[in-house]
């Protein structure tokens, strides 16, 4: 997976209005357009002293609604911050919308926003492996393989992890979720 | 009806407010024993200000006798904000030199927001070099607070200018911020949705602080109010807010709403101990 960074410090050290939000959310937007499919973009918060709501809403919250709903196809999004600090207001946001999106913080990561306890669980093993079946998810977590299924596909409609397919040794293909992140989770 | 006390801030505007209304569009603003003045009070008399010229009058200004209230009011910097909308019984005390007290900004339109934010807070962190943790939570709070001047004191830009304005002010044991508009109110901005528009100027209130209602049902929208309400809370600090009719005070852990004079708009104040910036 190819990665990418678009560094939020770019509109000042304070961040925002909600209409520098909106245009801010532009550039994201065309930014992710130009990555290739598979393509992950860190949006890192170094040397900002403010997040707010309203610029975090319409630059951020707004960006992963669109993903969600199935904008710009295999491009994914996570957002990088020196402090949990800077993120309260953006996972407040993201929360009121019920999205999600990782972030890393040093060197841990977390779910920002919203995501029901057995996405969380899936979320988690993902990322502890890097990568793995429906097959495998179901073996672990003791449920039916449709149902670790839905759990991977619905993970990678809200853009949590990538999902592939890879031919199977014995003729047909599979699909392979794999984790945007490989970090130590935040405790 | 003459009231003149010798403080003119958060704790004592309401009796002050209550005076000037009986004499709008003239009111006459007793100052003559004034001691003490914040920039909460500082800027309900610029609103009331241009309140009064607004409707063809303007304030009658007794200014202060004594030579303390007379550098008070020099130092405030609010003259230029007054321009034109009062007159005095004598010139307008003039400052001996040096800085003046009170921060004042006016707001025009949500794009110069940015740039009043950043430069209050770059004086703060010159102020204050280890502040860094104080001045976050007041640009936060700044930021939030007067982007809702251009967004919500006039939302379907009617014939209502909402002239907005912040100030901000150091004192022995806290930071002071207020910011101020003559706008619709937090009532007159909810109302714009039909789902709010049986809310009376208590009920606003709370719907805004409380329960972080917004006049927009998109999701994401609102709650800015009460964000700033939380981080009072959690920073020791005290916040209150009048619109209209109706105020609330937050303070240690509870907050009360109470009836006020009416006055147009929304008025804030934060407090924020000085120890968050030392």
């Amino acid at each position: 997976m190819t990665e990418a960074t678009f560094a939020l410090s770019r509109y000042g050290r304070r961040v925002g209005t909600r209409a520098e939000g909106k245009r801010a959310r532009k550039e994201l937007l065309n930014f992710l357009e130009r990555l290739s499919e598979g393509s992950l973009l860190v949006v890192d918060l170094a040397g900002l002293d403010v997040l707010s709501g309203s610029f975090a809403d319409e630059a951020l919250a707004e960006t992963v609604a669109r993903l969600a709903a199935g904008a710009l196809p295999g491009r994914y999004l996570l957002v990088r911050s020196p402090s949990d600090e800077l993120l309260e207001d953006l996972e407040s946001k993201l929360k009121g919308r019920r999205l999600a999106l990782l972030a890393l913080v040093g060197k841990t990561w977390r779910v920002l926003g919203h995501l029901p306890p057995h996405l969380s669980q899936a979320l988690e093993w993902l990322t502890a492996r890097g990568e793995g079946t429906s097959q495998e998810l179901s073996e672990t977590l003791g449920v039916s393989v449709a149902g670790a299924s839905v759990r991977l596909t619905e993970l990678s409609r809200l853009r949590l992890v990538h999902r592939v397919q890879k031919p199977r040794s014995m003729g047909g293909i599979e699909h392979w979720a794999t984790s945007l992140v490989s970090l130590k989770k935040a405790p | 009806m003459i009231y003149g006390a010798d403080r003119l801030d958060v704790e004592s505007a309401e009796r002050s407010l209550a005076a000037w209304e009986e004499d709008f569009p003239r009111p006459l603003i007793d100052l003559s024993r004034l001691r003490h003045l914040d920039p909460f009070g500082a800027l309900v008399l610029v609103l009331e200000a241009r309140r009064a010229q607004e409707a063809g009058g303007f304030l009658r200004v007794l200014l202060p006798q004594g030579v303390e209230g007379r550098a008070l009011l020099a130092r405030s910097g609010i003259e230029r904000l007054l321009t034109g909308a009062y007159r005095a019984d004598g010139p307008w005390p003039e400052a001996p030199g040096g800085e003046a007290e009170i921060d004042l900004v006016e707001v025009k339109e949500e794009e110069g927001v940015g740039r009043l934010v950043d430069g209050l807070s770059e004086r703060l962190l010159d102020r204050f070099p280890l502040g860094e943790s104080g001045t976050r939570l007041l640009a936060q709070a700044m930021l939030e607070l007067l982007q809702n001047i251009p967004q919500h004191a006039s939302p379907e830009k009617a014939d209502v200018s909402p002239f907005g304005v912040g100030a901000l002010q150091e004192s022995e044991d806290h930071l002071h911020l207020a910011v101020a508009d003559k706008g619709v109110g937090l009532r007159g901005s909810l109302g714009t949705n039909p789902r709010f528009r049986e809310l009376d100027d208590s009920q606003a209130l709370e719907a805004a602080l409380v329960q972080g209602t917004s006049r927009f049902d998109r999701p994401g929208r609102g709650g800015a109010l009460r964000r700033i309400r939380e981080l009072m809370l959690r920073n020791a600090g005290r916040f209150f807010v009048r619109s209209g009719s109706g105020a609330l005070w937050q303070a240690d852990v509870e907050w009360v709403v109470s009836a006020v004079c009416p006055f147009p708009g929304v008025q804030v104040s934060i407090r924020l101990p000085r120890r968050l910036f030392e």
